[in-house]
C-alpha cells in the first residue's frame, strides 16, 4: 500500500477507545458482502463491439471492461469478469449472477421493474440500418417487413417504425448483418457505436444508416433492494464525470465528446 | 476484512425516525479548523460545517447537537453510532466505501503552501521534502496521487500541531484546503508560508451511515432546497470567502 512508503506520525488511532461493534458497521447487502470478501463480480459484453469483445488471445477488452476495472479499483476489491451475451445481462443482474453490470445498459421502461439503475452517464442514438443491396427509401417501407433488433425491450420501445413491422431478436450482430444482406430482413436496430464498427468490418453488406430512431441513455444495473451499493456506484458515476474518466473512455471507444444527460 | 452486520436502520433509535423522536439532530463537526469548524468569542461551535448542520437540522423540524471530535475520527465515530451524521466529508472513493454521502454542499481547492526558504513552484519540486496535513479532511489520498512517492507525508490532528510542525522544520510544505489553508497563513504569520498551487479541487458533503436512505434522501432535498435558493452560495460566500459555483445533486 501507498502508504507504507510514506512516514506517518503514530497518531492516536483513531478507532482507540471505540467499542468493537464500530469496527463493524459496514454496509450491508451486496455492497456489504463484495466488501467483505473483496471480490466483485461484474458481468460485461463480450459480443457487441465497441463495448465489449474478446481478443485474439481471448481477453476481454473495449469500454465495459474498463468500466468494470475501475470501479473494482474503487470498490478496492479483486474483480471477475463475467461475459454476458447482450440478451442476458438484464436477467444475470436480476438473478444475482452478477453484482452488477457494468454495461452501457440502455435505460428501458420494461427493464426498470428488474434491475435498478444507476444515473445516467451516457446516451446513444439508435440506428435503423439497412443493406444497400436491398435499398429502403423511407420508413414506411418496413411495413410487414423484418426489422432486427438486440433486445426485444429495447426494439419494443423505440418509436417511429411502423406498426405492423415485424420486430424480430437477433442477439448476434454477424447473423444480423448476413440477414440483411440477404434480404431476409429489412432493417437492423443498432447503437451508432456498433454501427460504425460493423460497417468496416463487413463491408460488403454495404450498410448505412437511414434514420435516428432515438437517443437514449444508458447506466449500470443492479439487483433490485440494493440502495446502498446503488449510492456507491452513483457517487463513482459523480466522481468518475469528474474527473474526465467518463469523457475519456467515451472518446476513446465511442468517438467524441460525451453528450450531456439529465440526472434521475 | 469486516463482519457486517445489519444495517443501523434496523436497530431502535437510528435513522431518520430516531432523530425525529429525539427531537435532536447530532452532528459530528471539527471545532478546531476555521473556517469550517471553530468555536466563536462565546465559545460557541462556528463555521462553515456547522451553518450547514444548522440548515439541516431547521429543515427536519429539531434541535442541533454538535460534537466535536478530531477531524481524523469523524468517520469512525459516525459508524460507531455516536452521532447521525458527519459534517465535512470529502467526496471520494475512500469516503464511499465507508458511509452514505449526500449531495455536496462545498467545493474546495486543495492546496499547497511552503516555507519562503525553499523553491518549490511544482508537485515534481517536492521530492524528499516532507509535507504536512490535516487527518480526515480527504487530503492523504490527493496527496499520494500527485506528490512525488519520495515526498514524505506527515498528518497531524489539528492546525496547531500542523503549524508547530512547520515552525520547528519537520515539515517544508503544508496541504490544506483553500478555505483552510487562508485561515491558517493568517493565524500563523510567523511560519513564513506562501501559497504554491493548487493540487486539486474536491467537494465535501455530509456522511450518513448505512442503510439510512430515509435520512440520505431527507439530506439530500434539504440540500437541493438550500442550494436552490442561495442560502448554501450566501453561507460560502461569508464564512469560506468563496462563493459556490453550481454544485451537482445526486
Amino acid at each position: 500500500m501507498a502508504f507504507a512508503r510514506r512516514a506517518l506520525l503514530a497518531l492516536p488511532s483513531a478507532l482507540a477507545g471505540l467499542p468493537a461493534a464500530a469496527m463493524a458497521r459496514a454496509p450491508g447487502g451486496a455492497l456489504g458482502r463484495i466488501l467483505a470478501e473483496g471480490r466483485v463480480r461484474i458481468g460485461v459484453a463480450h459480443d457487441i463491439p465497441p463495448y465489449g469483445l474478446i481478443n485474439e488471445a481471448g481477453e476481454l477488452i473495449r469500454l465495459e471492461v474498463d468500466l468494470a476495472r475501475d470501479l473494482a479499483r474503487s470498490l478496492g476489491v479483486e474483480l471477475e469478469l463475467v461475459p454476458l451475451p447482450v440478451g442476458e445481462r438484464i436477467a444475470a443482474v436480476a438473478l444475482r449472477h452478477v453484482d452488477m453490470a457494468a454495461a452501457a445498459l440502455i435505460m428501458s421502461p420494461g427493464r426498470l421493474l428488474r434491475v435498478a439503475f444507476t444515473h445516467a452517464y451516457g446516451q446513444v442514438a439508435m440506428l435503423l440500418v439497412t443493406s444497400a443491396l436491398h435499398p429502403l427509401s423511407s420508413v414506411a417501407e418496413l411495413s410487414g417487413r423484418r426489422v432486427l433488433g438486440m433486445s426485444a425491450p429495447l426494439i419494443a420501445a423505440l418509436p417511429a417504425l411502423p406498426p405492423d413491422s415485424i420486430l424480430a431478436v437477433e442477439a448476434e450482430l454477424t447473423r444480423g448483418v448476413a440477414a440483411l444482406a440477404a434480404g431476409e430482413a429489412a432493417a437492423l436496430v443498432v447503437a451508432a457505436p456498433t454501427f460504425r464498427h460493423l460497417a468496416l468490418q463487413f463491408p460488403e453488406a454495404q450498410l448505412h444508416p437511414i434514420l435516428t430512431l432515438s437517443e437514449l441513455p444508458y447506466a449500470m444495473a443492479v439487483p433490485l433492494g440494493e440502495p446502498d451499493l446503488l449510492r456507491f456506484l452513483n457517487t463513482w458515476v459523480l466522481l468518475r464525470e469528474e474527473d474526465g474518466t467518463l469523457a475519456s473512455l467515451h472518446e476513446t471507444y465511442l468517438g467524441g465528446p460525451v453528450p450531456d444527460v439529465q440526472r434521475l | 476484512m469486516l463482519p457486517f452486520k445489519a444495517a443501523p436502520a434496523d436497530e431502535p433509535g437510528g435513522g431518520l425516525r430516531g432523530i425525529l423522536d429525539r427531537r435532536q439532530l447530532r452532528i459530528l463537526v471539527s471545532l478546531e479548523v476555521p473556517p469550517f469548524g471553530y468555536r466563536d468569542s462565546s465559545g460557541e461551535p462556528s463555521g462553515f460545517d456547522v451553518a450547514i448542520g444548522r440548515l439541516l437540522a431547521e429543515g427536519l423540524g429539531v434541535r442541533p447537537v454538535f460534537q466535536d471530535v478530531l477531524p481524523g475520527e469523524r468517520l469512525a465515530r459516525l459508524l460507531a453510532g455516536e452521532a447521525d451524521v458527519a459534517g465535512n466529508v470529502t467526496l471520494s472513493m475512500e469516503n464511499a466505501r465507508r458511509v452514505l454521502l449526500t449531495s455536496p454542499v462545498s467545493r474546495a481547492d486543495i492546496v499547497l503552501a511552503a516555507s519562503v526558504r525553499h523553491t518549490l513552484r511544482r508537485p515534481t519540486d517536492l521530492e524528499d521534502h516532507p509535507v504536512g496535513m490535516l487527518a480526515g479532511a480527504g487530503l492523504e489520498s490527493v496527496a499520494q496521487e500527485i506528490l512525488p512517492a519520495s515526498a514524505p507525508i506527515l498528518i497531524y490532528e489539528t492546525t496547531a500541531a500542523l503549524a508547530a510542525a512547520a515552525e520547528q522544520r519537520l515539515v517544508h510544505a503544508v496541504v490544506l484546503h483553500r478555505p483552510v489553508m487562508q485561515r491558517f497563513l493568517l493565524d500563523f504569520p510567523g511560519l513564513e508560508l506562501t501559497h504554491r498551487f493548487v493540487l486539486a479541487r474536491r467537494w465535501t458533503s455530509v456522511g450518513v451511515r448505512f442503510g439510512e436512505h430515509d435520512l440520505l434522501r431527507a439530506l439530500n432535498s434539504l440540500i437541493f432546497i438550500a442550494r436552490r435558493g442561495g442560502m448554501v452560495s450566501a453561507l460560502s460566500e461569508a464564512i469560506l470567502g468563496t462563493p459556490q459555483a453550481e454544485l451537482p445533486s445526486f
